[in-house]
Protein backbone atom coordinates (compact mmCIF):
# COMPACT_ATOMS: atom_id res chain seq x y z
CA UNK A 1 0.00 0.00 0.00
CA UNK A 2 1.34 3.07 -1.02
CA UNK A 3 2.90 5.33 1.64
CA UNK A 4 1.34 9.31 2.49
CA UNK A 5 5.25 9.99 1.25
CA UNK A 6 5.35 8.77 -2.13
CA UNK A 7 0.84 9.72 -2.26
CA UNK A 8 2.51 13.06 -2.21
CA UNK A 9 5.01 12.68 -4.59
CA UNK A 10 3.08 11.66 -6.93
CA UNK A 11 0.26 14.41 -6.53
CA UNK A 12 3.38 16.51 -6.83
CA UNK A 13 4.45 15.37 -9.70
CA UNK A 14 1.54 14.35 -12.31
CA UNK A 15 0.71 18.17 -13.12
CA UNK A 16 4.27 18.71 -13.72
CA UNK A 17 3.79 16.61 -16.74
CA UNK A 18 3.08 18.85 -19.93
CA UNK A 19 -0.68 18.45 -20.87
CA UNK A 20 0.62 17.74 -24.36
CA UNK A 21 2.58 14.98 -23.55
CA UNK A 22 1.47 11.60 -24.64
CA UNK A 23 2.61 8.65 -23.54
CA UNK A 24 1.42 6.29 -26.38
CA UNK A 25 3.15 8.54 -28.45
CA UNK A 26 6.34 8.12 -26.41
CA UNK A 27 6.07 4.54 -26.40
CA UNK A 28 5.63 4.56 -30.46
CA UNK A 29 8.49 6.96 -31.00
CA UNK A 30 10.79 4.38 -28.90
CA UNK A 31 9.09 1.24 -30.62
CA UNK A 32 9.36 2.86 -34.18
CA UNK A 33 12.68 3.98 -33.78
CA UNK A 34 14.32 0.34 -32.16
CA UNK A 35 12.55 -0.94 -34.67
CA UNK A 36 13.35 0.50 -37.73
CA UNK A 37 16.84 0.85 -36.85
CA UNK A 38 16.58 -3.10 -35.88
CA UNK A 39 15.24 -3.83 -39.69
CA UNK A 40 17.95 -1.20 -41.35
CA UNK A 41 20.29 -2.54 -39.86
CA UNK A 42 19.38 -6.64 -40.46
CA UNK A 43 18.55 -5.72 -44.30
CA UNK A 44 22.47 -5.15 -44.44
CA UNK A 45 23.40 -8.46 -43.17
CA UNK A 46 24.57 -10.57 -46.37
CA UNK A 47 25.53 -14.09 -46.24
CA UNK A 48 26.67 -14.26 -42.81
CA UNK A 49 29.38 -16.73 -41.59
CA UNK A 50 29.47 -18.52 -38.19
CA UNK A 51 31.76 -15.91 -36.98
CA UNK A 52 29.65 -13.43 -37.58
CA UNK A 53 27.08 -14.43 -35.47
CA UNK A 54 29.31 -14.62 -32.49
CA UNK A 55 28.98 -10.90 -31.71
CA UNK A 56 25.39 -11.99 -30.73
CA UNK A 57 26.36 -13.56 -27.20
CA UNK A 58 28.75 -11.22 -26.60
CA UNK A 59 27.12 -8.29 -26.90
CA UNK A 60 23.76 -9.72 -25.15
CA UNK A 61 26.42 -9.85 -22.30
CA UNK A 62 28.22 -6.69 -22.80
CA UNK A 63 24.81 -4.77 -22.96
CA UNK A 64 23.66 -6.25 -19.53
CA UNK A 65 27.15 -5.25 -17.65
CA UNK A 66 26.79 -1.82 -19.39
CA UNK A 67 22.78 -1.61 -18.02
CA UNK A 68 23.95 -3.24 -14.63
CA UNK A 69 27.08 -0.49 -14.73
CA UNK A 70 24.83 2.80 -16.00
CA UNK A 71 22.45 1.97 -12.80
CA UNK A 72 25.14 1.19 -10.27
CA UNK A 73 27.53 4.00 -10.69
CA UNK A 74 25.10 6.75 -12.76
CA UNK A 75 21.66 6.40 -11.95
CA UNK A 76 21.98 6.11 -8.12
CA UNK A 77 25.15 7.94 -8.06
CA UNK A 78 25.20 12.15 -8.53
CA UNK A 79 28.14 12.06 -10.46
CA UNK A 80 29.19 15.89 -12.32
CA UNK A 81 27.92 15.89 -15.56
CA UNK A 82 25.76 13.14 -14.82
CA UNK A 83 23.09 14.82 -12.94
CA UNK A 84 20.49 14.43 -14.97
CA UNK A 85 19.90 11.02 -15.12
CA UNK A 86 20.56 10.64 -10.73
CA UNK A 87 17.78 13.32 -10.90
CA UNK A 88 15.67 11.65 -13.45
CA UNK A 89 16.51 8.05 -12.01
CA UNK A 90 17.16 8.02 -8.21
CA UNK A 91 15.35 11.65 -7.18
CA UNK A 92 12.27 10.96 -9.56
CA UNK A 93 11.56 7.52 -10.68
CA UNK A 94 12.30 6.33 -7.06
CA UNK A 95 10.30 8.54 -5.59
CA UNK A 96 7.01 7.75 -7.41
CA UNK A 97 7.28 4.00 -7.74
CA UNK A 98 8.49 2.00 -4.27
CA UNK A 99 7.78 -1.36 -3.14
CA UNK A 100 4.96 -0.54 -1.65
CA UNK A 101 3.51 0.69 -4.48
CA UNK A 102 5.43 -0.02 -7.82
CA UNK A 103 2.40 0.21 -10.35
CA UNK A 104 1.74 3.15 -13.07
CA UNK A 105 -2.31 4.46 -13.18
CA UNK A 106 -2.31 5.60 -16.63
CA UNK A 107 -0.10 6.19 -19.40
CA UNK A 108 0.50 9.37 -18.62
CA UNK A 109 2.87 7.94 -16.14
CA UNK A 110 5.14 6.42 -18.93
CA UNK A 111 6.54 9.92 -18.81
CA UNK A 112 8.16 8.75 -15.61
CA UNK A 113 8.87 4.74 -16.35
CA UNK A 114 10.40 5.48 -20.28
CA UNK A 115 13.42 6.79 -21.10
CA UNK A 116 13.07 9.81 -23.36
CA UNK A 117 13.29 9.06 -26.80
CA UNK A 118 16.23 10.66 -27.32
CA UNK A 119 18.41 8.23 -25.11
CA UNK A 120 17.59 5.80 -27.77
CA UNK A 121 19.25 7.89 -30.49
CA UNK A 122 22.10 8.04 -27.88
CA UNK A 123 22.35 4.60 -27.78
CA UNK A 124 22.33 3.88 -31.27
CA UNK A 125 25.04 6.52 -32.08
CA UNK A 126 27.06 4.95 -29.23
CA UNK A 127 26.41 1.54 -30.63
CA UNK A 128 27.16 2.59 -34.46
CA UNK A 129 30.62 4.27 -33.35
CA UNK A 130 31.67 0.49 -32.09
CA UNK A 131 30.15 -1.27 -34.91
CA UNK A 132 32.13 1.29 -37.16
CA UNK A 133 35.46 -0.41 -35.18
CA UNK A 134 34.25 -3.46 -35.41
CA UNK A 135 33.80 -3.08 -39.07
CA UNK A 136 37.50 -2.91 -39.52
CA UNK A 137 38.41 -5.60 -37.19
CA UNK A 138 36.13 -8.52 -37.14
CA UNK A 139 33.43 -7.92 -40.19
CA UNK A 140 30.79 -5.67 -41.71
CA UNK A 141 28.40 -8.20 -40.91
CA UNK A 142 29.54 -8.62 -37.34
CA UNK A 143 29.29 -4.89 -37.42
CA UNK A 144 25.56 -4.57 -39.16
CA UNK A 145 24.61 -7.20 -36.20
CA UNK A 146 26.04 -5.31 -33.38
CA UNK A 147 23.50 -2.69 -34.03
CA UNK A 148 20.96 -4.64 -34.45
CA UNK A 149 21.36 -6.78 -31.20
CA UNK A 150 22.03 -3.63 -29.18
CA UNK A 151 18.91 -1.99 -30.45
CA UNK A 152 17.07 -4.74 -29.66
CA UNK A 153 18.20 -5.53 -26.04
CA UNK A 154 17.20 -2.09 -25.61
CA UNK A 155 13.62 -2.86 -26.54
CA UNK A 156 14.14 -5.79 -24.10
CA UNK A 157 14.86 -3.21 -21.59
CA UNK A 158 11.78 -1.15 -22.29
CA UNK A 159 9.56 -4.08 -22.62
CA UNK A 160 11.07 -5.61 -19.41
CA UNK A 161 10.57 -2.57 -17.36
CA UNK A 162 7.13 -1.63 -18.46
CA UNK A 163 6.51 -5.65 -17.18
CA UNK A 164 7.89 -4.46 -13.87
CA UNK A 165 5.87 -1.37 -13.32
CA UNK A 166 2.24 -2.44 -15.09
CA UNK A 167 -0.15 -3.19 -12.37
CA UNK A 168 -1.68 -6.32 -13.40
CA UNK A 169 0.97 -9.24 -13.07
CA UNK A 170 -1.45 -11.62 -14.13
CA UNK A 171 0.27 -12.52 -17.16
CA UNK A 172 3.42 -11.70 -16.88
CA UNK A 173 3.99 -13.86 -13.65
CA UNK A 174 3.83 -16.61 -15.71
CA UNK A 175 6.19 -15.20 -18.64
CA UNK A 176 9.41 -17.19 -17.77
CA UNK A 177 12.65 -14.54 -17.07
CA UNK A 178 9.75 -11.41 -17.78
CA UNK A 179 8.86 -12.78 -14.06
CA UNK A 180 12.29 -12.69 -13.00
CA UNK A 181 12.90 -9.63 -13.62
CA UNK A 182 9.38 -8.26 -12.28
CA UNK A 183 10.12 -9.56 -8.37
CA UNK A 184 14.17 -8.64 -9.32
CA UNK A 185 13.12 -5.33 -9.82
CA UNK A 186 9.96 -4.89 -7.57
CA UNK A 187 13.08 -5.70 -4.70
CA UNK A 188 15.27 -3.36 -6.11
CA UNK A 189 12.26 -0.42 -5.40
CA UNK A 190 12.86 -1.40 -1.94
CA UNK A 191 14.47 2.32 -0.78
CA UNK A 192 16.60 0.01 2.15
CA UNK A 193 18.19 -1.31 -0.61
CA UNK A 194 18.03 0.37 -4.02
CA UNK A 195 20.83 2.01 -4.21
CA UNK A 196 23.28 -1.01 -4.07
CA UNK A 197 21.70 -4.02 -5.29
CA UNK A 198 19.47 -5.45 -7.90
CA UNK A 199 20.89 -3.40 -10.52
CA UNK A 200 19.90 -5.31 -13.54
CA UNK A 201 16.73 -4.62 -15.36
CA UNK A 202 16.59 -7.34 -18.11
CA UNK A 203 18.32 -10.44 -17.25
CA UNK A 204 19.64 -10.61 -13.47
CA UNK A 205 23.54 -11.50 -15.27
CA UNK A 206 25.93 -8.85 -13.87
CA UNK A 207 24.35 -8.62 -10.62
CA UNK A 208 24.65 -12.23 -9.45
CA UNK A 209 28.64 -11.82 -11.62
CA UNK A 210 29.03 -8.79 -9.68
CA UNK A 211 27.24 -9.69 -6.26
CA UNK A 212 24.81 -7.37 -6.15
CA UNK A 213 21.69 -9.67 -5.90
CA UNK A 214 19.29 -9.90 -3.26
CA UNK A 215 19.42 -13.95 -3.90
CA UNK A 216 21.42 -16.12 -2.28
CA UNK A 217 21.93 -18.84 -5.51
CA UNK A 218 23.16 -19.64 -8.53
CA UNK A 219 23.48 -18.23 -11.97
CA UNK A 220 20.41 -20.31 -13.47
CA UNK A 221 18.69 -20.35 -10.50
CA UNK A 222 19.05 -16.21 -10.88
CA UNK A 223 17.96 -16.22 -14.51
CA UNK A 224 14.85 -18.28 -14.46
CA UNK A 225 14.22 -17.61 -10.39
CA UNK A 226 10.76 -16.35 -11.49
CA UNK A 227 8.71 -14.65 -8.69
CA UNK A 228 10.43 -17.39 -6.12
CA UNK A 229 11.41 -15.79 -2.68
CA UNK A 230 12.59 -18.49 -0.89
CA UNK A 231 16.20 -17.39 -1.85
CA UNK A 232 16.13 -14.06 -0.55
CA UNK A 233 19.34 -13.41 1.39
CA UNK A 234 17.98 -12.40 5.12
CA UNK A 235 21.62 -10.37 5.30
CA UNK A 236 19.98 -7.47 3.24
CA UNK A 237 20.36 -3.62 4.67
CA UNK A 238 17.73 -2.61 6.68
CA UNK A 239 17.43 1.14 6.52
CA UNK A 240 17.28 3.02 9.31
CA UNK A 241 16.03 6.30 11.10
CA UNK A 242 12.87 7.01 8.87
CA UNK A 243 11.16 9.56 8.98
CA UNK A 244 7.63 9.65 9.64
CA UNK A 245 5.54 9.66 6.51
CA UNK A 246 4.18 12.76 8.01
CA UNK A 247 7.18 14.80 6.72
CA UNK A 248 5.74 14.59 3.18
CA UNK A 249 7.62 14.64 -0.06
CA UNK A 250 8.62 18.11 -1.54
CA UNK A 251 8.81 17.58 -5.49
CA UNK B 1 19.46 18.80 21.45
CA UNK B 2 19.27 19.20 17.47
CA UNK B 3 16.89 17.86 15.44
CA UNK B 4 18.42 16.78 11.63
CA UNK B 5 16.53 15.96 8.79
CA UNK B 6 17.10 14.36 5.30
CA UNK B 7 14.95 13.78 1.97
CA UNK B 8 15.23 13.02 -1.47
CA UNK B 9 13.25 15.30 -3.98
CA UNK B 10 13.38 16.82 -7.62
CA UNK B 11 15.67 19.76 -5.87
CA UNK B 12 18.23 17.31 -4.77
CA UNK B 13 19.37 15.13 -1.57
CA UNK B 14 18.61 18.11 1.09
CA UNK B 15 19.34 17.86 4.89
CA UNK B 16 18.04 20.31 7.47
CA UNK B 17 19.30 21.33 10.69
CA UNK B 18 16.43 22.24 12.84
CA UNK B 19 14.29 23.41 9.70
CA UNK B 20 17.45 25.51 8.11
CA UNK B 21 20.22 23.69 5.83
CA UNK B 22 22.85 22.06 6.71
CA UNK B 23 26.50 23.38 5.81
CA UNK B 24 27.90 20.90 3.69
CA UNK B 25 31.66 22.19 4.88
CA UNK B 26 33.40 22.38 1.80
CA UNK B 27 35.73 24.66 3.41
CA UNK B 28 36.78 21.58 5.91
CA UNK B 29 37.12 18.73 2.55
CA UNK B 30 35.34 18.85 -0.71
CA UNK B 31 34.65 15.16 -0.86
CA UNK B 32 31.35 15.50 -2.81
CA UNK B 33 31.05 18.39 -5.47
CA UNK B 34 27.79 17.12 -6.14
CA UNK B 35 26.40 17.68 -2.18
CA UNK B 36 24.96 14.86 0.03
CA UNK B 37 23.65 11.36 -0.48
CA UNK B 38 23.22 8.55 1.81
CA UNK B 39 22.54 4.72 1.96
CA UNK B 40 25.19 3.44 0.42
CA UNK B 41 29.03 4.21 1.33
CA UNK B 42 30.58 6.88 -1.14
CA UNK B 43 31.62 10.34 -1.39
CA UNK B 44 28.12 12.28 -1.15
CA UNK B 45 27.30 10.23 2.58
CA UNK B 46 31.29 11.02 3.21
CA UNK B 47 29.92 14.50 2.99
CA UNK B 48 27.46 14.86 4.68
CA UNK B 49 29.33 12.65 7.80
CA UNK B 50 31.53 15.84 7.73
CA UNK B 51 29.34 18.23 8.05
CA UNK B 52 26.57 16.35 10.88
CA UNK B 53 29.57 15.85 12.88
CA UNK B 54 31.21 19.15 12.43
CA UNK B 55 27.80 20.99 13.61
CA UNK B 56 27.02 18.08 16.21
CA UNK B 57 30.55 18.49 17.73
CA UNK B 58 31.70 22.17 16.80
CA UNK B 59 35.06 20.32 16.68
CA UNK B 60 36.39 20.29 13.06
CA UNK B 61 39.38 18.10 13.84
CA UNK B 62 37.29 15.28 15.21
CA UNK B 63 34.76 15.88 12.13
CA UNK B 64 37.25 15.15 10.18
CA UNK B 65 39.05 12.00 11.50
CA UNK B 66 35.34 10.44 12.71
CA UNK B 67 33.89 11.49 9.21
CA UNK B 68 34.84 8.27 7.59
CA UNK B 69 33.72 5.99 10.45
CA UNK B 70 30.66 7.74 10.97
CA UNK B 71 29.45 7.17 7.42
CA UNK B 72 30.29 3.80 7.45
CA UNK B 73 28.33 3.24 10.56
CA UNK B 74 25.54 5.43 10.30
CA UNK B 75 25.21 7.23 6.94
CA UNK B 76 25.44 4.38 4.98
CA UNK B 77 22.18 2.52 6.42
CA UNK B 78 19.93 5.66 6.19
CA UNK B 79 16.57 5.86 4.65
CA UNK B 80 15.03 7.47 1.60
CA UNK B 81 13.81 9.83 3.99
CA UNK B 82 15.18 10.21 7.41
CA UNK B 83 15.82 11.93 11.05
CA UNK B 84 18.58 11.99 13.41
CA UNK B 85 18.80 13.63 17.03
CA UNK B 86 21.88 14.52 18.97
CA UNK B 87 21.49 12.19 20.89
CA UNK B 88 21.49 9.43 17.83
CA UNK B 89 24.45 10.84 16.81
CA UNK B 90 26.16 10.36 20.03
CA UNK B 91 25.26 6.79 20.52
CA UNK B 92 26.92 6.02 16.73
CA UNK B 93 29.98 7.57 17.88
CA UNK B 94 29.62 5.58 21.05
CA UNK B 95 29.88 2.80 18.97
CA UNK B 96 32.63 3.71 16.53
CA UNK B 97 34.84 4.42 19.71
CA UNK B 98 33.92 0.81 21.55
Amino acid sequence: MMTPRQAAFRAGYRPRISPWYSGTVHVLLIAALGLATIIYCARHVQNPVWTDWLVLPLTLFGTNVFEWAMHRFLMHRPVKGFMGIYKRHTLAHHQFFTDHEVSFDDTRDFRITFFPPYALSLFICMSAAGAYLLHFVWSTNAAWLLVCSTSFMYLNYEFFHWGCHVKNDGIIRRIPLMNTIRRHHIAHHNQSIMMNVNMNLTYPIADWLFRTTDLDRGLLGHVFNGCDTRYVRRDLKKARNSAPDSRLAKV
Amino acid sequence: MKHYEGGRSLAGAEVTVDGHPLDPRYDLKRLSPTGFEWTYEGAGPAQLALALLADHLGDDVKALALHDAFMRALIADLDNSWELTSDEIDAALKGIAG
